[in-house]
């Protein structure tokens, strides 16, 4: 495979899934990747831990600025720690481990999507700018067999427990055919 | 909707039983002869660890509604040739009728093509005549296969 590659497997997630368990209303918090204008995530629930904060700009002319990270007194890839990473600390704890093991240097955005049996995130490829700064790790919190995640011309099922890296610049997309939620932390990497 | 996917034997063993049951009960001639189905766990255990068991599931809703279950391996004869030898497949009835089991055997194709497979067997039985699936799919009749019980 070019497009996956699993990097651990038997990562101990119970204690964040019971935590995610006990506090449902964290899904509700912030909906900004559902309500994105034809986005690929409109059947995707995700609690943000760690997220670039909306930046205001005045004129089509900033936004270029900002999209190239040239915009003054802003860093396009700074993401900081959200509120909801307070209330799950066992998240925190699994992703610094990711990135003290992969030896990573600056940790980007943070998230827990959950995608609903039946549900799919539609066919997308991220984008140029966050692709080629950022790496994707995916943290397997729980799925069942049913999942099908395609990437290009190849796809997995990801197991609860394990670890990947995924090509995220090219197009990918997932369909949650199992009984049950899907939940993954999804984690951006620099080296 | 119905995905595949690989998946592992010792992951779905279990799951797929009671359907093995149904199957063969559909198929098989050994039930005609007083023998009854007995997979080998340990055979399939150990073909899933060597790496030539190769098992694709369709689910729906996450439950088991179609698969493919084959050996690949260098033919005993040709070892330059890498072939995937039959052992079983099923469509859930109520989904004979559309394209699952083109859509099934498309998607073992392209899993055998990554893997640099050359030659692929099918098999087609008498009773349960799947030629016009294997016809459509571009696979050439070769071979009859013929059974005496002694």
């Amino acid at each position: 495979m070019r497009n996956f590659l699993k990097i651990a497997e038997g990562v101990n997630v119970t204690p964040l899934l019971n935590a995610i368990y006990r506090k449902p209303d964290l899904w509700k918090a912030d909906d900004f990747l559902r309500k994105f204008p034809q986005g690929p995530f409109g059947e995707t629930d995700t609690i943000y831990l760690r997220f670039q904060d909306h930046v205001k700009v005045d004129t089509d002319e900033e936004l270029e600025l900002y999209k190239q990270n040239k915009l003054a007194g802003y860093d396009l890839h700074e993401c900081p720690w959200r509120p909801e990473i307070n209330e799950l600390p066992e998240a925190r704890a699994l992703i610094m481990a990711l990135m003290t093991s992969t030896g990573a240097t600056r940790l980007g955005r943070c998230m827990i999507n959950r995608i609903v049996p039946g549900g799919k995130i539609f066919p997308h490829a991220d984008s140029k700018w966050h692709a080629e700064y950022w790496d994707r790790y995916h943290v397997v919190v729980q799925s069942e067999p049913g999942n099908v995640f395609r990437c290009g011309d190849e796809q997995v099922w990801m197991r609860p427990g394990e670890v990947w890296w995924f090509q995220n610049s090219i197009e990918h997309e997932v369909l949650n055919n199992s009984a049950e939620d899907r939940i993954h932390i999804v984690v951006d990497l620099r080296f | 909707m119905l995905t595949f996917a690989i998946e592992r034997f010792s992951d779905v063993y279990g799951e797929l039983l009671p359907l093995l049951y149904e199957h063969y009960a559909e198929i098989s001639t050994h039930k005609d002869h007083g023998v009854e189905l007995e997979p080998q766990v340990g055979v399939y255990r150990a073909r899933e660890t060597d790496g030539s068991l190769m098992m694709v599931i369709g689910r729906e809703t996450g439950q088991i509604a179609a698969y493919f279950v084959c050996f690949i391996a260098p033919g005993l004869h040709y070892a330059s040739c890498l072939t995937c030898s039959p052992d079983i497949f099923y469509v859930r009835p109520d989904l004979r009728m559309g394209r699952t089991g083109i859509r099934m055997f498309k998607f073992v194709e392209a899993e055998l093509r990554r893997r640099g497979v050359k030659r692929w067997a099918v098999g087609s039985k008498v009773e349960h005549d799947a030629s016009a699936l294997f016809r459509y799919l571009d696979f050439q009749p070769v071979e009859t296969t013929y059974e005496k019980w002694l």
